[in-house]
């Protein structure tokens, strides 16, 4: 079956006041796949990956022209920001559960959009937390505080919470980088299962991560997409000397 | 700020790799020739002492995949890195098959030792040879340099191989027919040309693993 485009990006520039942060960037994201973006620091892709979802908006001054749709529709046209936010979810590079029991912290989110009936919401938390991987080590302590969880299992926590609302897209801003190898291993497998329900767009400074678990790669730099390709021929065989430099290790 | 770093370490190893393979693919280039002059010169210290060496080039793929082993396990190579690195591995699998085929012509030249044999076939064997070493060479020189714009004449030497061992066994097999007290040396000069042969084979297998090196693309020559 061939590859449909969750994503459709198309001239996207973005300015935080004057800086051009993001530069004619044209890209497709992948319904079903893990895309990672890889790059140096400061080179634009948590920026983009913020566009996705529109969390830029709550920056001050910033400014962006071109198109990111989803699904054939502009996001950044008439439509509810919102239920955007419901369909394209996020986690987060440090785990922020909130400060209330694991259970409310899955169903806060259902609640919010006035899901209140007790069973539906129980079998909403159950299959979010086992969606995450998480169902076994906290069905015994559904009522004790998600502060007290190991840091691994807050971000897994916070991953249940995102696909709680059924998102149909998850970004992710260097979800492991706070976490310990095991803790890593843990939701990298997690995003492999993940991926047969929803599109997953990772924000990765770890090259081998990259290398490991995504299907597609666009590598950043200075703002623009060097090179994407499938994963697999970024780091065999980059087209762009750039993008060989910078996964060799030759600069950063 | 985008600055150049250098994996000291990891250079270090690649420069380590490189030197090692040129070291084996001189050891076994020297082996060949060796051989074949062991054959023509009837030298059987020469032959013996080529058959010793076949412990050295084994000794030596061993180490350089241990070598390669190690890279993959701690520096994670990708991109070209990846590919030189895996390459490494078809090629001195390669040098090492060469090394062995030096080897049984040496055999043969200590087969041969008490053996009537004419001038005619090993100069035929000499000139076949000569071809073979040729390309040996320049397929560890496209290694050398990474350079694979010498294709053209690196398979128009496999050609000039190929053919020279089909005309030989054939004038062989004639000969063996008119002459049944050489049959014994006839053969086994066919053996020798086969052995060569197989070696041309082996050095294009080398020129394959060093295309996909540059160029990330896997091409049967």
């Amino acid at each position: 079956m061939k590859d449909r485009n969750k994503f459709f990006i198309k001239d996207l520039n973005l300015y935080y006041g004057t800086f051009r942060a993001l530069i004619n960037v044209n890209l497709n994201i992948v319904e079903k796949k893990v895309t990672a973006f890889i790059g140096p620091s400061g080179c634009g892709k948590s920026t983009l990956l913020r566009c996705l979802n529109r969390m830029n908006d709550l920056i001050e001054g910033v400014k962006i022209d071109g198109v990111v749709a989803l699904d054939d529709t502009d996001i950044y046209g008439d439509i509810d920001v919102i239920k955007l936010r419901t369909k394209v979810g996020m986690v987060f590079q440090r785990p922020n559960p909130f400060p209330m029991s694991c259970y409310d912290n899955i169903a806060y989110g259902p609640r919010c959009q006035g899901i209140k009936d007790k069973a539906t919401l129980d079998q909403l938390v159950e299959k979010s937390l086992k969606q995450a991987a998480l169902w076994d080590e906290v069905k015994d302590r559904l009522n004790k505080s998600a502060l007290g969880l190991s840091g691994g299992q807050q971000q897994r926590l916070c991953i249940a919470r995102a696909v709680a609302m059924e998102p149909e897209v998850i970004l992710m801003d260097e979800p492991t980088s706070a976490l310990d190898p095991i803790a890593t291993s843990k939701i990298e497998e997690l995003m492999e299962s993940l991926k047969e329900d929803y599109t997953i767009v990772i924000v990765t400074h770890s090259m081998q991560q990259a290398a490991r678990i995504s299907d597609n790669t666009a590598f950043f730099l200075s703002g623009e997409v060097v090179e994407s390709d499938i994963t697999s021929n970024i780091f065999t065989k980059p087209r762009d000397k750039r993008t060989e430099d910078y996964i060799t290790g030759r600069f950063g | 700020m985008i600055i150049l770093v250098q994996r000291k370490v990891f250079e270090n190893e690649l420069t380590r790799l490189h030197n090692e393979i040129l070291l084996m693919g001189s050891i076994v280039e020297d082996m060949l020739r060796d051989s074949i002059d062991s054959l023509s010169n009837r030298d059987k210290d020469l032959a013996v002492e080529v058959i010793k060496r076949d412990d050295m080039v084994d000794g030596k793929e061993i180490e350089i995949q241990e070598l390669c082993v190690l890279i993959i396990a701690t520096q994670q190579p990708v991109a070209s890195d990846v590919r030189r690195v895996t390459s490494a591995f078809k090629i001195i699998n390669n040098l090492e098959r060469i090394g062995d085929h030096a080897v049984n012509i040496a055999n043969v030249t200590k087969d041969l030792l008490d053996k009537k044999i004419n001038l005619k076939e090993i100069n035929e064997i000499k000139r076949m040879s000569e071809i073979v070493i040729e390309l040996v060479k320049k397929c560890i020189d496209s290694y050398i340099n990474l350079d694979i714009r010498q294709v053209e004449e690196i398979l128009a030497l496999e050609e000039e191989v190929d053919n020279a061992h089909h005309n030989l066994r054939r004038d062989l097999v004639q000969r063996m027919s008119c002459d049944a007290n050489m049959i014994e040396q006839y053969s086994k000069f066919i053996f020798v040309s086969s052995h060569l042969e197989r070696v041309g084979d082996h050095a294009i297998n080398i020129f394959e693993s060093v295309n996909y090196m540059v160029t990330g693309e896997y091409k049967d020559f």
